[in-house]
């Protein structure tokens, strides 16, 4: 039995919030991440999908000790990192390293991309000068850019460019764990199948462990071995991806997926939304937190909370009637891609890899 | 046979710049009728949200619209004295555009910004603005809108402010609505409620919609008829319906493979390779053919017309139809 990379056990983020200039007092609490248990296998790309202010990325963060949890346990190759000194989390991220989503502002606009991709490596005091520099070159290599590329700076480069160079400093200390904080949400759609193809080569070619945080259920489904889906703050779904596409066994999941909009024009009638809003983190609803827009919400649901149990081999859901949820059939009733897309597809797949061959 | 709303003809929009005079919108040429939705698709730097400010008269300095015509309902409106303009805008032709929060002003409430106007466009005392204003949220489905009327911008949802936009741009009920990206920054269950109120709104008043947006899932959700843009020009044009059977252009497939899709299980994506070219730079021939898999040589040549290829199919490519040639 492998033992989990990561893993967190109840793990709460909240954040007070104060009123007052001179005398503060706490009139609330913002529970952002609110009692979040995941494990994480080596070689696993586990994805946390929700909508904005569910606490994906605050989970992320947390994971990796950017942020301090109020309370729980995180657990890096098996030692609780919670209380590690700072000395210890120090050497500890050359092993966690984290690709941002904003490739605009997380690369300093002042140093060369050969400075940026080699500042963890001078940080973690790994190699000399002279072997930096070759080692640029390499990650250059592997991200598909230039070794010419090294001099210039961040602004001589596209946003897939710039995704690519935040890839190859967050490789360049040879991490085992990386944190994907939603990395393909701001780029094009053409730019983001190349950095989703990207991540997955070089995950099978260096055994990269992935937490991948995104919005859409859409990307996560190519990238991701299990699922979690979070809502104000907690799990409320966590299974294997097919088991979870499959069958989902939460109303929010199954309105998450109904709500992406399917690139078919045949299947409009199938687009049916959730209605209100998002309730605030500062006073979640009582019971079930997803009470308040669940189409099957029952009195129970007001009043209890749904504890995330297991209804199948790896799949746990948080819901009282997840076993009678009746069946999500989105993917049912159409037969996927037409077939006359489906060869066109194949066709500009084939061509692509034979000029591939005849420019190598 | 419904009435053209707006028929676009050969738009140059060109700003002049030390690189030279760049084409962000090349000789564009398309229509829509009313009660029916264009959706437009490109990557940023496709020139799609500028084509929209050039039907809206609002190019900003030093652009300006160097060639063609924008039709709407019999009227050129590149001719149009600006003060002719601005009595069009925001009342027979709207837009609304991605980010909710900043098109909103802070420092007004919903109802006063909705007032302001109507009352552009409209003489009528101050009591009658308000009830339309609140009619107007009421269309949009904003829960008790007599209460939201009073309410600043930073007290909505995102998805509740895209709606406001949508009824300051609706209010004066116009012909044609131009929406830029409406559903880009808003949560996937919020998009789905603002598709689906575009389209109920559309069957109530016949408006026409013009949809610009890089997401070929919207598209398919909403538009009737789909351009897909490339660097400043239509590269392929045709029903719904066809674009995703038979997409023709290789950029379209391209697109078509980028897109992550939860109905299927592939491996890899098929991606395009390379990046848009930059306006300033572009490639002789086809502006596609660096990235296009099927480049022959005289895609490096000549730039190819967007031709029919039926009645309502129009592709620019030389390889078109696309399984004869390769």
């Amino acid at each position: 039995m492998t033992k989990p990379l990561l893993e967190l056990e109840d793990v709460r983020k909240l954040y007070p919030v104060k009123k007052g200039l001179i005398v503060q007092k706490e009139v609330g609490t913002v529970r952002a991440v609110d009692g979040v248990s995941f494990q994480l296998m080596p070689g696993e790309t586990l994805a946390v999908v929700g909508e904005s202010g569910c606490g994906k990325s605050t989970t992320a963060r947390l994971a990796m000790r950017l942020i301090e949890s109020t309370s729980g346990t995180i657990r890096y190759d098996g030692q609780d990192i919670t209380k590690a000194t700072r000395q210890d989390m120090r050497r500890l991220r050359r092993d966690m390293q984290i690709i941002f989503q904003d490739p605009y502002s997380s690369l300093n606009p002042r140093m060369t991309v050969e400075e940026i991709i080699a500042e963890p490596m001078v940080v973690h005091n790994v190699g000399d000068r002279a072997s930096r520099r070759d080692r640029v070159r390499e990650l250059l290599r592997l991200v598909d850019l230039a070794p010419y590329h090294a001099d210039r700076y961040p602004h001589e480069f596209s946003g897939g460019q710039r995704q690519r160079i935040g890839i190859a400093r967050a490789l360049s200390v040879s991490p085992r764990l990386v944190v994907c904080d939603e990395p393909v949400s701001a780029l094009d759609v053409s730019i983001q199948a190349q950095i989703v193809n990207l991540l997955k080569d070089l995950q099978k070619e260096f055994g990269l462990t992935y937490l991948f945080i995104s919005h859409g259920l859409a990307v996560v489904k190519h990238v991701s071995d299990r699922v979690a889906v979070m809502y104000l703050g907690q799990i409320v779904e966590i299974a294997d991806k097919k088991s979870l596409y499959d069958n989902p066994r939460h109303p929010y999941t199954q309105a998450l997926l109904a709500a992406a909009p399917e690139p078919d024009p045949s299947r409009r009638t199938a687009m049916k939304s959730l209605g209100g809003d998002l309730p605030s983190p500062l006073s979640p609803p009582s019971g079930c937190r997803f009470h308040t827009r669940c189409p099957l919400a029952q009195e129970r649901c007001r009043s209890e909370v749904p504890a995330l149990r297991e209804i199948g081999a790896g799949h746990r859901a948080a819901c009282h009637f997840a076993e009678s949820v009746p069946a999500f059939d989105r993917f049912r009733n159409g037969e996927g891609i037409h077939p006359r897309l489906q060869e066109r597809l194949a066709l500009y797949a084939r061509h692509k890899a034979a000029l591939a061959t005849v420019s190598a | 046979m419904s009435e053209t709303i707006l028929d676009i003809r050969g738009l140059v929009t060109a700003f002049n710049t030390r690189n030279g005079a760049i084409r962000a919108v090349d000789g564009i040429s398309l229509s829509v009728k009313r009660g029916t939705t264009l959706g437009i698709v490109g990557e940023s730097g496709s020139g799609k949200s500028m084509l929209s400010l050039s039907v809206m008269g609002l190019v900003p300095p030093p652009g300006r619209i160097a060639e063609g015509q924008v039709m709407f309902r019999g009227t050129d409106l590149t001719k149009l004295p600006p003060s002719k303009m601005r009595d069009l805008r925001g009342n027979r032709i709207s837009m609304i555009f991605q980010e909710p929060m900043t098109s909103l002003n802070p420092v007004h409430t919903v109802g006063f910004q909705i007032v302001e106007a109507l009352r552009a466009h409209r003489k009528e005392t101050a009591a009658r603005l308000k009830e339309e204003a609140i009619e107007a949220l009421r269309k949009v489905r904003i829960p008790s809108p007599e209460r939201r009327f009073d309410e600043y911008p930073h007290q909505l949802s995102g998805g509740m402010r895209q709606r406001v936009m949508i009824a300051m741009a609706l209010a004066c009920k116009p012909d044609l609505l131009i929406a830029d990206e409406p559903t880009t920054a808003l949560d996937v269950t919020i998009q789905a409620q603002i598709l689906e109120l575009l389209r109920e709104l559309q069957a109530e008043t016949g408006m026409a919609i013009i949809l610009i947006t890089h997401d070929l899932g919207v598209v398919a959700q909403v538009a009737d008829e789909v351009a897909v843009m490339y660097a400043g020009k239509v590269v392929e044009r045709a029903p719904v319906s066809r674009v995703f059977q038979d997409p023709q252009h290789p950029y379209t497939i391209g697109l078509m493979g980028s897109m992550p899709r939860m109905e299927e299980d592939v491996d890899r994506l098929v991606a395009i390779s390379g990046v848009v070219p930059p306006p300033f730079r572009l490639p002789p021939g086809c502006r596609f053919n660096p990235r296009c898999p099927f480049v022959g040589s005289e895609c490096r040549v000549e730039q190819p017309a967007l031709a029919a290829l039926t009645d309502a199919h129009a592709v620019a490519c030389w390889k078109a139809p696309l399984e004869e040639h390769v």
